[in-house]
């Protein structure tokens, strides 16, 4: 797999407030990595850097190219983002045309696209909500049709940022579970920069971001084992990989199980 | 103090094509010195219920008592002030209000408005900040340089400083991290245990609650669908679940363990506890 988002010693400050020092962050293509922090650890500074909506000249490759204030529209078109609240950004009265939006502003052809919006209706399961106005939906929803705007551009990044904070807990894990099985099958790469770490479940990756850099950056659940130093971090770690992780050390579980059927299951069989 | 709804109803826009009924003839009360968590779906009604409390808006039909206050649109002046300086809410990130450049200016804002003395100031801007766990070094910072926990504890320190009985808390822990989310509800334990304060929690935090609340209140589509102590009301999972409600997950656990295993777990509220019953019952 080749390296589609690369920072090479990222620096940047806002005025006297230094953010990143030195951040060496590199993700492959077809990886889900998870980006945590606390506040104020520069989450959503990342997110802007990673798309020019920031920028200084620290060496920032997306996709092989390195970005630059002349190559943005190149750079982004491989972009795409999703934000907490989406309610500002529909601009149309059905979700067909709220999909349809952009690719008509870059001038598809109405045949690709009412195949690409048939395709990806299917797969968000939102085939049902075509011709209903996006502004009643429910915030599930919402997050699809915003979700299937993006992808329907086919990019080759997705970034989450908060994504689904104001989601209840069916809500995000049915958008999480779909949004999986997309990236499975599209080979699509995904950043989630989020504060709930029970999100990092959905990636293979987790990234803690602290102090202007990285502090820990490996598989899920062996960040997961660093607890005493999440919570420093200011991090609160997951119920069930806190129960988890704790009856593992006292021997009543042989791994980590984050499943809590599962869980009952392995300790009375 | 002790708040009472009867069969109160509440209609946004009364009167009007976009009226639109909120509470349906609610009737329960909120005990005094207890810290009461209210929770519900997106639009159920809890925020109009603590604007209600405040006097911030006024029943369309039926009686809102706190205390020896009746909320009606009759009140006004004089006695509606004294109902704010006895109930204080905290708004969702209350830190987004800020506009002084020092915390003593954010915190004393209101009292001058109020027209306090200086030397009452002075003291009671002491016993809040002592109430919140800052000490006299903060009162010259800038509010915007503090954490996220510190600054919370600056905007409940600016209504503390009215003495307020009543103190309603709207999703108090959103935003925070672990750290300053730990002290925030050693606080409201303190505010309620040391202080005698009457507490009102919205949010959707139902493990925070579980650990801290006496009294569950849930309401869905502007009806109260069950309250009472957080014990009785998390027993009912199914009528939780049906109003959009969650289980505490320590409970959730207990509760399938029981159910698909037909262990008892004993229902506790630290993890600790809990890894120790599933020791001996494994």
């Amino acid at each position: 797999m080749s390296e589609i988002i690369q920072t090479k010693n990222l620096s940047f400050r806002y005025d006297t407030e230094l953010i990143f020092y030195r951040l060496n962050l590199s993700v492959k293509t077809g990886e889900w990595v998870t980006v945590i922090g606390p506040n104020g650890s520069g989450k959503t500074t990342l997110l802007k850097l990673l798309t020019g909506l920031l920028y200084n000249d620290s060496e920032i490759v997306i996709d092989g190219i390195r970005l630059k204030k002349n190559n943005l529209k190149t750079i982004r078109k491989k972009i795409g983002v999703i934000f907490d609240n989406v309610d500002n950004q529909f601009v149309t009265e059905t979700v067909k045309s709220e999909i349809a939006f952009t690719m008509e502003n870059l001038q598809y052809k109405r045949k690709e696209i009412n195949h690409r919006i048939e395709k990806i209706a299917r797969q968000l399961k939102i085939e049902h909500l075509l011709d209903q106005d996006p502004h009643h939906l429910s915030g599930g929803e919402k997050q699809k049709v915003a979700l299937a705007s993006i992808l329907a551009l086919k990019p080759k990044i997705i970034l989450l940022d908060e994504s689904f904070s104001m989601l209840d807990v069916n809500e995000r894990k049915e958008i999480l579970d779909i949004l999986k099985q997309i990236q499975k099958e599209e080979d699509l790469t995904i950043l989630n920069i989020t504060h709930n770490l029970e999100e990092a479940y959905w990636g293979e990756r987790l990234i803690v971001l602290y102090n202007r850099s990285i502090l820990i950056d490996g598989p899920t659940l062996d960040v997961f084992a660093h607890d005493k130093l999440l919570n420093r971090a200011g991090l609160e770690i997951p119920f069930m990989v806190d129960l988890s992780m704790k009856l593992k050390l006292y021997g009543l579980i042989d791994r980590i199980i984050l499943d809590m059927d599962e869980l009952v299951d392995a300790l009375w069989k | 103090m002790e708040i009472k709804f009867e069969q109160v109803n509440y209609t946004y826009n009364l009167r009007t094509p976009l009226a639109k009924k909120v509470l349906n003839d609610i009737s329960l009360i909120i005990p005094a010195n207890k810290i009461n968590g209210i929770v519900g779906p997106v639009g159920s009604g809890k925020t109009t219920m603590m604007e209600l409390i405040n006097g911030l808006i006024f029943p369309t039909r039926g009686i809102v008592t706190v205390g020896d206050y009746t909320i009606k649109k009759s009140i006004k002046g004089k006695q509606l002030n004294k109902l704010r300086f006895d109930v204080g809410i905290v708004f969702q990130f209350p830190e987004e209000q800020f506009f002084n450049i020092t915390v003593k200016e954010e915190i004393i804002f209101a009292l001058q408005h109020y027209q306090y003395h200086l030397k009452e100031i002075d003291d009671r801007i002491n016993k809040a900040l002592q109430m919140v766990g800052l000490n006299e070094t903060f009162l010259d910072r800038n509010p915007f340089n503090l954490s996220g926990g510190e600054k919370r504890k600056v905007a409940i320190a600016s209504i503390l400083v009215f003495n307020p009985k009543v103190i309603i808390l709207d999703e108090p822990t959103v935003g925070l991290d672990y750290n300053s989310k730990k002290k925030l509800i050693q606080l409201i334990k303190k505010l309620r245990k040391n202080y005698h304060k009457t507490i009102i929690i919205c949010t959707h935090d139902v493990d925070m609650l579980y650990q801290i609340a006496d009294n569950i209140i849930v309401i869905n589509k502007g009806n109260i669908i069950i309250d009472g102590p957080k014990e009785e009301v998390f027993s009912k999972e199914e009528l939780l679940k049906a109003n959009g409600v969650g289980l505490p997950k320590i409970l959730t656990f207990v509760n399938k363990a029981r159910n698909n295993k037909g262990i008892n777990l004993v229902n506790c509220t630290d993890i600790k506890d809990l890894i120790k019953d599933v020791y001996r019952n494994v």
